[in-house]
């Protein structure tokens, strides 16, 4: 059962999802990741915390301020705010399951966002495809950025229709927040700590090439930048996040 | 100042959807905004959030809502998309009506959401108005000549044509059809008794119905107005505008194209909001 509120005077938006074991201790706190990425995972993340719920933990999902559901626009936002918002979601999620064992678990920028975290109930990070450095990630917005430009100036040419001059940009993203997610980067010291992180990667060279212990490859390669559109429920990658939730 | 609260609607509450509302929800017809293909209530690229924003600051209730199987409402197993979208449709006609009593109701609709709402139209009385994006289109009597010279006057085919030969020939060698033909394979489409349905009933009903087409739908739809005349319904013309964008993306994926659609469907839904208030619900 999801319970969907508003928390943080209304600004934020959350889903709730129940552990099934009432004496869970561990709540989970998924930090999305932006954008169309958001879009992509949103059923799977909502399937993944249904899933935690019944295998017997807590699962909290929120909206940073000015994405999806909350309050604010784009236009608005900051990467401090979104720190900010990470620390209220799990002030929250501590307040609706009573459990005091959070695992933070963050999914692309999602989880840069996440590692940069210090609260004292985060006992475990878990990433889903981490963006390691938010200089590389606006990279890649601006070759998403790019490749819709490429694929509407195809399809003018196919379709034999004009083809417009504008801004081909998938969001307009105001000047402080690229500039905020650039500086972010995942700490080596997280990310290379067994026990403390755990990274699922659908890049089967990640694990072998970043030199990890604490890293699954689950059989599955997909790419991020290129598949822009669809909608993903990626059973093995939420398969390999749901064990570990619960080692 | 809009407000914003969590909807519920279904046998145990469990589909999920966000209402927007005005100041004053006095007399508010009831805008709501169904998932576009397999996409979350918020998308595509939070369209459905920010529309149902602006859509309540002109004075209508919006509701932006999860259908059975999509973002975070549980699916039912044992239904076709039809039933299970009209038994969806019934429980939250109802959940409204609890908390609005019966108001004149719009649906909203992207791509299948578009489709959901013409179908849902052809059986309600209640719904009034349309907003469809990339619904399907009848083709008219100058389609076929139209898309002939579009492909005519084409360079890009002329200097591919090698490129497109070879491609059919090998299609028809092989004995193999593409796995989905066109888009349309992956829609549960209206059928014709459905579009006939809906749209005289809008007729009757003094509705309105705002039709916006883009890239995807240029194999069924290649001139503004075409929709109009191939339904072929009198009375239509003067309650339907059709807005035809061939250079914008089926799920508007350009921030540019999203603000254009936002702003042409807030002057559309202003324009008619007075109308819309004096029809009478069913």
């Amino acid at each position: 059962m999801i319970e969907p509120f508003f928390f943080d005077d209304s600004r934020l938006f959350g889903c709730y999802s129940s552990a099934m074991d009432p004496n869970a201790e561990k709540v989970v706190v998924v930090c999305p990741p932006l954008f169309d990425e958001y879009r992509r995972t949103y059923r799977a993340l909502s399937e993944l915390s249904v899933a935690i719920s019944e295998r017997g933990n807590h699962a909290f999902r929120f909206d940073y301020y000015g994405t999806a559901e909350s309050q604010g626009l784009l236009s608005e936002a900051t990467t401090e705010g979104w720190l900010s918002d990470i620390e209220k979601a799990i002030d929250e999620a501590i307040a609706v399951s009573g459990a005091n064992h959070v695992v933070l678990l963050g999914v692309r920028f999602g989880a840069t966002l996440a590692a940069q975290i210090n609260h004292a109930s985060v006992k475990d990070f878990l990433f889903w495809d981490p963006v390691l450095s938010g200089e590389r990630y606006v990279e890649w917005l601006n070759e998403i950025d790019a490749i819709l430009r490429q694929r509407h100036q195809s399809a003018a040419r196919e379709n034999n229709v004009p083809f417009e001059n504008i801004e081909y940009r998938n969001f307009d993203l105001p000047p402080e927040l690229v500039t905020g997610m650039r500086e972010l980067a995942i700490p080596e010291s997280t990310l290379n700590n067994p026990g403390l992180c755990f990274t699922v990667s659908t890049d089967p060279e990640f694990c072998p090439n970043s030199g990890l212990s604490n890293c699954a490859y689950p059989g599955l390669s997909y790419d991020w930048p290129y598949y822009h559109d669809g909608v993903i429920t990626q059973k093995p990658v939420l398969e390999a996040l749901l064990d570990r939730v619960f080692v | 100042m809009i407000k914003e609260r969590i909807f519920t609607y279904g046998e145990h509450q469990h589909g999920i959807g966000v209402l927007s509302e005005p100041e004053d929800t006095f007399n508010s017809p009831i805008a709501v905004l169904l998932n576009a293909g397999l996409s979350h209530r918020a998308e595509p690229y939070r369209l459905n959030v920010l529309l149902g924003r602006q859509l309540a600051e002109l004075g209508y209730i919006a509701l932006r809502v999860d259908l059975s199987g999509k973002g975070d409402s549980p699916a039912r197993e044992t239904m076709t998309n039809r039933e299970s979208v009209a038994l969806d449709w019934s429980f939250m006609k109802k959940s409204l009506e609890k908390l609005y009593g019966s108001r004149p109701l719009l649906i909203f609709g992207l791509c299948s959401g578009a489709d959901n709402g013409i179908k849902l139209c052809a059986q309600d009385p209640s719904i009034k108005g349309l907003i469809l994006l990339d619904p399907v289109s009848r083709q008219d009597a100058g389609f076929a000549k139209r898309e002939l010279l579009r492909k005519l006057t084409n360079p890009n085919k002329w200097l591919n044509i090698h490129k497109v030969v070879s491609r059919r020939l090998k299609q028809n060698t092989s004995g193999e059809s593409s796995l989905l033909n066109s888009p349309m394979d992956l829609r549960d489409e209206p059928n014709d008794n459905d579009m006939d349905q809906c749209f005289e009933s809008l007729v009757e009903k003094d509705g309105r119905v705002l039709a916006v087409f883009t890239s995807q739908t240029l194999y069924h739809y290649n001139k503004l107005g075409q929709f109009t005349s191939a339904m072929g319904i009198n009375g239509l013309e003067p309650i339907i505008e059709e807005v035809f964008w061939p250079n914008a993306k089926h799920i508007f994926s350009i921030e540019v194209h999203r603000q254009r659609l936002i702003g042409t469907i807030a002057d559309w839904a202003n324009k008619h909001l007075d109308h819309l208030k004096t029809l009478q619900p069913e």
